[in-house]
């Protein structure tokens, strides 16, 4: 077989592993409480009617068991720890181990998010500290890193948009999506009112600069575009996108999805972005986690 | 730099193979006027040791030595120090959501074993593979409740998590969906039954409650179920602290329940990343937001499970998808399913009930003191309790903290009618010791002059 | 937006790569990002399919016309490439590129990787000509391989009953 001398994979050795559930017998634990420090209650006349006379079927092993399971389980996974994982649009890079060391530092990892903030100088500095590199990294003015995901990010972000444009009274009507765009980016317009308006991909796979002046208005919101684009491309017409949407009154939104590719080469804000989403989880190295969790902060220019 | 896996030598054979006669050629199709030709102005490159002395010496500025009486929607649990040796293996931390399947089934099957837990604790049919957060979550379940019914409109209790209030006030913002807000009774701290009745109509999608509610308070479930059913509404239970359901009856009577799963085993991290999941019955699964792991077979027959029902999700929709949800809180869900399992049907009890008891005796402890008073005593509670105190709480906050104890949180921030009312938390971490310390401050009012 | 302040935990995470970087870290970063796409670009492009020629980023998207001549599609590929020992990269994405095949490899990869990856690559090429069945057929060596994604959305399965 033509895998012969040049597969770098060996079949891996993986243990069958059932359902944790089937693993379960009745009177096996893996924690032990510390004593009770105070007088025991009676659940059941403490709570009434709300209390919980049929126990959820949670399984009951010790903890050897839960170790072997959850291991056993992680060994059906391919990760980037084993090697190149190059799904595109989704940056696999390596997740450096020292973050996860800092992220579980006393102080940090269990902070109370309303504690008297006297009590938080620490994650508040960490916060402004970031918020400071992001804006210099995208050339942005303002940041709030509150959105959890990237599609969270593209909601804030189209949601500051529509304030914007309602603050000018009209909140517009359209968002203009390449046919190249994520899923998340009509989804998003969708949710926050607008209606989805298709924008057809040149030959090379960009902005059909035509189209562009065909299909911006008075009514158009906002373009939604990836740069580089999901081709991996990038817009060099970008200067031109922006001045024809700025010219109908409409903004520049940008996917910042692929900002791997511009980290310290080029600024989205120095080439016409208005406001713009970042994905900490593909650009900046959190971890994917097998699907999260994500966070995509919203930077945008000084005037939104 | 130290994670670039390249010597200068290979740099220049690869560019030579491509063909470039230097890194910025290829970077030239970046018009010149946009190119940045500066250093960032980010701190210099670091060394490990200094990015840890960096953390530490935050961490340290954040004070960790405090007792806390903190909760309102984020509490502070023993987290089992298997939780992090288990999700810190690179197989699950480093891998991405499991499209493909064949090599994903260790996350896929331990999702489909979240998904189980959630169905069990909440007594609903179906639960998803996770959501952002409680907040999201909540405003989630409502949209979906408005796409199950066809109807606009949304009742909302006073007494759920205000800041969950304000996300789905965004969510709902541009899309013409009115919600109605139904305060609370007095004596109990419950969402007021007559208004609720009043406010529900032939309009209403959704009735969302919170229970235990923002006070601690545990709502009358099967009743507001009722009055919703009434009117052909869907009833959404929204749970801010999962532990409850080891001994709080689980509200079956619900049509959705949107949980923040973030006390199983989840770091409070100032707030997030945190665990959303949404259940629901299994006749409204279709309308559902979020990722779902299903169980099926291979070629050969062999159980395994894969993500399922995508077509209602946004990368096959796209503008007519449930939700632009894309990623999700999956390695913080994988930490809930440990946890769970680590505790398991008998100690998820035990835990609950070690909760029950240190807030029992938190309660009747600082009420005890001069000058305070528990409200809401009409209806049961699980761990938090709202005091009112004659003192203003700035007053004692500050001397408590000088006792390095951080106090309930002040109401009136929320609820400007609940003047010097705090909402306390007592969960299994908090020692008797604490509790008296706490109200031994509360007691020492300076005696007016 | 969403409760309190957002995913701190992330924002602790972030701010480690950015001072692992630096300025001059954060730079070569991007062009090592770039540098890969554009090499697995070079190596393959005479056998794949490149729908537009323009320049790579940090990614280059083929497709499978060439492939699906003999019936073997980017999905299949993609689980071909499994067998090897990679993960696939992006399939069917972007709508615009018909059996779009999108790979990203990122900055993190060594040239003897990137070189693996290749030599994958080009083997299953030969492997569409010579036996596009065991191509169609793969994963060979998964404990699991082609789930039936049809019958777990028919009747779903989505919780384990006792």
């Amino acid at each position: 077989m033509a895998m012969q001398g040049i597969g770098k994979v060996r079949a891996h050795q993986t243990q069958n592993e059932g359902l944790v559930f089937e693993k379960s017998s009745p009177g096996k634990k893996a924690y032990k409480l510390p004593p009770l420090d105070v007088p025991a209650v009676d659940a059941s006349s403490l709570l009434g009617e709300a209390h919980r006379e049929t126990l959820a079927a949670l399984p009951e092993l010790s903890e050897i068991e839960i170790i072997r399971h959850f291991t056993r389980l992680s060994t059906w996974n391919y990760a980037i720890d084993l090697g190149m994982y190059p799904l595109g649009s989704c940056t696999m890079k390596y997740n450096p181990r020292v973050n996860e060391f800092v992220a579980r530092i006393d102080g940090l990892a269990d902070a109370h998010p309303y504690r008297p903030e006297s009590l938080a100088q620490g994650i508040l500095e960490v916060i402004d500290l970031l918020q400071r590199c992001l804006m210099e990294i995208t050339g942005m003015d303002a940041i709030t890193l509150q959105p959890a995901a990237g599609a969270h990010g593209e909601f804030t972000g189209i949601l500051l948009v529509r304030a914007w444009h309602e603050s000018q009274g009209n909140a517009r009507k359209k968002v203009l999506i390449p046919d190249s765009a994520h899923g998340t980016n009509p989804a998003t317009a969708a949710i926050c009112g607008y209606a989805v308006e298709n924008l057809k991909s040149n030959a090379d796979g960009g902005i059909d600069l035509e189209a562009l002046e065909r299909q911006v208005d008075e009514e158009t919101a906002a373009l939604m575009l990836t740069n580089p684009s999901t081709i991996g491309v990038f817009e060099s017409q970008i200067h031109r996108i922006a001045d024809i949407l700025h010219a109908k009154g409409a903004l520049l939104y940008m996917d910042g999805a692929n900002m791997n590719a511009l980290v310290g080469k080029a600024r989205p804000g120095d080439f016409g972005v208005d406001v713009m989403h970042l994905n900490l989880h593909k650009t900046f190295s959190t971890p994917h986690g097998g699907g999260g969790p994500g966070s995509g902060p919203v930077a945008c220019k000084a005037f939104l | 730099m130290r994670y670039l896996p390249k010597s200068p030598a290979e740099r220049d054979r690869m560019l030579a193979d491509i063909g470039a006669a230097s890194i910025d050629e290829l970077f030239e199709v970046i018009p010149a006027e946009y190119r940045f030709t500066r250093d960032l102005d980010v701190p210099r490159q670091q060394a490990e040791s200094e990015i840890i002395s960096y953390f530490r010496a935050a961490g340290a500025k954040n004070a960790t030595d405090y007792a806390s009486f903190l909760g309102a929607g984020a509490y502070r649990h023993y987290r089992p120090v298997i939780i992090d040796s288990l999700v810190q293996r690179g197989e699950f931390l480093t891998s991405y959501t499991p499209y493909q399947a064949e090599i994903t089934q260790g996350t896929l099957q331990a999702i489909f074993e979240f998904q189980t837990m959630i169905a069990e604790l909440t007594g609903m049919d179906v639960a998803n593979a996770s959501m952002y957060d409680g907040s999201t979550g909540a405003a989630e379940a409502v949209l979906m409740a408005m796409r199950v019914t066809g109807r606009h409109k949304a009742v909302v209790a006073a007494s759920v998590h205000p800041e969950h209030r304000e996300v789905l006030h965004t969510y709902l913002k541009y899309r013409e969906m009115p919600t109605a807000l139904v305060g609370y009774e007095t004596e109990t701290g419950r969402v007021d039954l007559a208004a609720l009745e009043a406010a529900v109509t032939e309009e209403t999608a959704a009735v969302l409650v919170q229970s235990p509610n923002f006070f601690g308070v545990i709502e009358d479930i099967p009743a507001i179920a009722e009055m919703a059913h009434k009117k052909g509404a869907l009833l959404i239970v929204s749970i801010a602290e999962a532990v409850s359901l080891g001994v709080v009856k689980p509200p079956v009577e619900a049509d959705i329940v949107s949980m923040e799963a973030q006390s199983f085993g989840v770091a409070l991290s100032y707030g997030g990343p945190f665990c959303g999941v949404i259940a629901a019955k299994e006749q409204f699964l279709r309308q559902m937001p979020g990722r779902l792991v299903g169980q099926t077979v291979d070629r050969d027959g062999n159980r395994g499970f894969v993500l399922t029902l995508s077509t209602r999700e946004q990368h096959i929709r796209r503008e007519k998808a449930t939700s632009n949800i894309c990623t999700n809180q999956a390695l913080v869900a994988l930490m809930a399913t440990i946890f769970l399992t680590v505790y398991g049907k008998e100690g998820i009890r035990e835990l609950a009930e070690h909760n029950l008891a240190k807030a029992d005796y938190a309660a009747r402890t600082l009420a005890a003191q001069p000058g305070a008073k528990l409200l809401f005593t009409g209806a049961p509670h699980f761990h938090e309790f709202v005091l009112r105190t004659e003192e203003a709480p700035a007053a004692w906050s500050k001397r408590l903290l000088d006792e390095k104890i951080v106090g309930g949180i002040e109401l009136s921030r929320w609820y400007p009618e609940l003047k010097n009312a705090t909402l306390w938390c007592a969960t299994e971490v908090v020692t008797r010791e604490q509790i008296d310390a706490a109200a031994k401050v509360l007691a020492a009012a300076p005696v007016e002059a | 937006m969403r409760g309190f302040y957002g995913n701190v935990g992330m924002f602790i995470r972030a701010l480690a790569y950015i001072l692992a970087n630096g300025p001059d870290g954060l730079r070569q970063t991007t062009e090592d990002a770039v540098l890969n796409a554009n090499y697995i670009r070079r190596k393959l492009e005479d056998l794949y399919e490149l729908p537009y020629k323009t320049a790579s980023m940090h990614e280059v998207v083929f497709s499978d016309k060439r492939q699906a001549a003999r019936g073997v599609k980017t999905g299949d590929i993609a689980k071909r490439l499994i067998d090897y020992g990679f993960h696939p990269y992006t399939v069917s994405f972007p709508l615009i590129v018909h059996g779009a095949m999108m790979i990203e490899p990122t900055e993190s990869e060594s040239l003897e990787e990137l070189d693996l990856f290749i030599d994958a690559m080009r083997a299953i090429a030969r492997e569409v000509e010579e036996s596009p069945e065991l191509v169609k057929s793969a994963p060979h060596s998964t404990r699991v391989s082609r789930l039936d994604e049809v019958a777990a959305a028919r009747k779903p399965v989505l919780r384990w009953r006792g």
